[in-house]
């Protein structure tokens, strides 16, 4: 376990399934926690699918499920709300009690949330690393 | 902290720029002294085969240190003895991995 806790910023740009960008994020950010670090994750463009409630996959690591995982073990995750709008997740004004923008086919472990999350938590953090980019 | 940076590799050597950007990379970083240390996972397995061409190949020494990913090499089928000399294939990677770019790297790159 680590004494001063460093934190690591990861974003996904691609969905699940497709690639295993997805997977390699989610092993990563578990063994950061694992090892005591703090981990924000950040959802962007088709790496906003990654929130969708209902994954069933039948022979691949369920995402879903990995990310609930992961926020019960600490992990903050937020996904952008302009990604999510342009691919339906969005539905409604940002909440202020719920702190996000409200969403019944993403997963509560997901909140849908501005871009400008994602500059505090470059800000913030000790490490950044993206998956699924070009 | 080491004059140290770690690159993560997920994608494979041929399909796109990022294997010469790579291979570019470490030997300028080679050439300054700086240690580089590499991971590969997924696709990025298929870096650590032995004759790569294309100008993709990296070789481990003094400088360079590579590990990769066993059990992604297993599932696509390359066995230790496939492996350039000098890799490392690990089963616990992503620790590894963790423990270099939070505590020993200056530097984290994901290609």
């Amino acid at each position: 376990m680590v004494e001063s806790k460093k934190t690591l910023a990861l974003m996904l740009f691609a969905g699940p399934y497709g690639k295993q960008d997805a997977d390699h994020m989610c092993r990563i950010a578990e063994s950061a926690l694992k090892r005591g670090y703090g981990v924000r994750i950040f959802l962007y463009g088709d790496g906003v699918h990654a929130q969708m409630n209902g994954q069933n996959p039948l022979s691949f690591l369920n995402i879903g499920e990995y990310l609930t995982k992961l926020n019960e073990m600490g992990a903050e995750i937020k996904s952008c709300v302009r990604c999510s709008t342009a691919r339906g997740y969005k539905e409604g004004e940002f909440d202020e009690l719920l702190d996000r923008y409200p969403s019944s086919k993403a997963i509560d472990a997901v909140k849908i949330y501005t871009l400008y999350s994602f500059i505090d938590m470059i800000r913030e953090c000790d490490r950044i690393m993206t998956f699924g980019g070009i | 902290m080491e004059d140290r940076i770690c690159l993560l590799i997920t994608k494979p050597p041929h399909t796109s720029e990022g294997g010469k950007r790579v291979c570019g990379l470490t030997r300028r970083a080679r050439e300054r002294g700086v240690s580089v240390a590499i991971y590969l996972i997924g696709d990025g397995v298929l870096f650590a085969k032995k004759n790569l061409e294309g100008n993709v190949a990296i070789t481990p020494d003094q400088f360079v240190s590579i590990r990769a990913g066993l059990n992604d090499l297993l599932a696509r089928g390359i066995t230790t003895d496939k492996l350039e000399y000098g890799i490392e294939a690990v089963e616990d990677i992503e620790d590894l991995f963790i423990e270099d770019a939070m505590e020993k790297s200056r530097l984290v790159v994901t290609w």
